[in-house]
């Protein structure tokens, strides 16, 4: 059978049994997802890498305790948060989020703002007011709206429950706004 | 741009793929996962077993020793109350209980719920298999392995101690000698003076029999104890002090045994001796040391 055609779970089964070369097939899926989830903690592209690779060495050594019957997307986001995590308490700098085009996109779509915002500034504001949310807002935001989890994924991602994301979620939007909303009438005030 | 990150990518997947298939980087074994698990929930059981057990001991401790039964003397008894409070097995079943709850929160599936319902219901288990395990002959049995240094009870004996310990503020026992203004009752520590002279009403001396359990409040200078307040105990509560005087003096040679571990035993003529002194110089520890028959 194709290994494209395998679910990750299938291929989990298959390296753990037979063929360990067959996670290639895995770093290949997450690679870039992976990479793109790490950026907004790890900023450094050579730290960066180096979590990625810390991440994939991990999951491969771990797999045996990989419950199949649940979604391995989840197990791996798992790993990598918490590799994020470290990396932050060990780098204990401030991290500085930045989004990409795309993001800005998601943001454009998600965010219900007050339409006489300039974009453009909004779009960096909301950049620069993420950094200033805390981690326990910032992690549920960035997988809902950045990574585009479900409820049920960040809950397994972040160990939480499912009423909680959706409370970390609602009320990191509420703390997001205000702050943009200051930011605004703090820019006004200048004029 | 897009070519340096394919390139990237690629030299990524290479070192980990080269790393598995060298052997350097291999899976953790099966078994060290299932062996983790088993740990996990073995120290989970163990802890919540331990979390009920210390929960039943406490309410046992409560029901068979003189703890409570200050609280009858109102805010006089309160310092006796607190003196002989199982501090130690609250502890236990507190420590017990977070240790549990801790480690439930370390398994896969409780993260999905709320902490505070996993709390709630774990406190709900223990309080009710505890509740249960306090109204059968179980608790009695741990007692009774403990002072008689024998079983697995034994283990509960550091907290159990302070049940049969003596007190500064209380104390209880039987009565086993009535004098004019004092008492001498049997307590698991052996032989207790009480001294009645600051006792009011004298009337109720009469009340007084041998044999009867009384339990009072004051203070205890030496090896008396001055008595504010006394009260007689019906014959079927502060059954482990019972134990503690009848009982395991038998069974357990290095258990403080009433007649062998106090000087004073009184006879005809101790008791004269005594109550002179008393009558000449008021109720002190002297006249106890003057009129102790020699050994």
């Amino acid at each position: 059978m194709n290994s494209l055609e395998l679910s990750d779970e299938q291929i989990i089964e298959v390296v753990r049994i037979e063929n360990k070369g067959l996670y290639s097939e895995i770093i290949k899926r997450y690679q870039n997802r992976l990479s793109h989830y790490l950026r907004k903690f790890v900023y450094n592209p050579d730290e960066l890498e180096d979590v990625l690779q810390v991440v994939f060495i991990k999951t491969y050594k771990n797999l045996f305790s990989f419950n199949t019957n649940k979604k391995f997307s989840s197990w791996i986001y798992k790993i990598a948060h918490n590799e994020a995590i470290n990396h932050i308490k060990k780098n204990s700098t401030n991290h500085q989020i930045s989004l990409d085009k795309v993001e800005y996109q998601i943001i454009d779509k998600s965010v219900n703002l007050d339409d006489d915002f300039d974009k453009i500034l909004l779009k960096k504001q909301i950049e620069n007011s993420l950094n200033l949310l805390k981690l326990k807002y910032q992690e549920p935001l960035i997988l809902f709206y950045l990574e585009q989890k479900s409820y049920e994924e960040i809950s397994d991602i972040l160990r939480i429950p499912k009423n909680t994301v959706g409370t970390l979620i609602s009320r990191g939007k509420k703390i997001l706004k205000k702050k943009l909303i200051i930011n605004k009438l703090y820019e006004q005030s200048k004029e | 741009m897009n070519n340096q990150r394919n390139n990237d990518s690629m030299k990524l997947e290479k070192k980990i793929m080269s790393g598995i298939k060298s052997g350097r980087i291999k899976l953790r074994s099966k078994y060290i996962f299932w062996a983790q698990k088993l740990g996990l929930n073995s120290a989970i059981s163990l802890s919540t077993i331990l979390a009920v057990l210390f929960f039943n001991l406490v309410l046992f401790y409560m029901k068979t020793t003189d703890n409570l039964g200050y609280l009858a003397f109102g805010k006089n008894g309160f310092l006796a109350f607190l003196e002989s409070f199982p501090y130690l097995l609250v502890i236990g079943f507190v420590l017990f209980l977070l240790v549990a709850g801790y480690l439930i929160t370390r398994t896969n599936w409780s993260y999905k719920k709320q902490f505070k319902y996993i709390i709630l219901v774990l406190v709900g288990i223990v309080l009710i298999t505890g509740g249960i395990l306090a109204s059968t002959d179980f608790s009695q049995s741990i007692e009774e392995q403990a002072f008689i240094n024998r079983g697995p009870g034994l283990f509960f004996k550091p907290f159990l101690r302070r049940g049969m310990g003596m007190r500064d503020n209380g104390s209880v026992g039987e009565i086993d000698e009535i004098g004019r203004n004092y008492l001498i009752i049997n307590t698991p520590q052996g032989k207790q003076y009480l001294d009645l002279s600051q006792f009011e009403p004298k009337q109720n001396f009469s009340e007084f029999k041998k044999g009867q359990l009384v339990i009072a409040i004051g203070k205890r200078k030496n090896d008396i104890f001055v008595v504010d307040e006394i009260r007689s105990i019906e014959k079927n509560k502060f059954l482990m002090i019972k134990r503690g005087i009848h009982v395991y003096p038998e069974q357990n040679p290095k258990f403080l045994h009433p007649s062998q571990n106090h000087f004073f035993h009184p006879n005809e003529e101790v008791k004269k001796c005594l109550d002179d002194c008393i009558e000449d110089s008021g109720f002190n520890q002297s006249c106890f040391e003057k009129c102790r028959p020699v050994k």
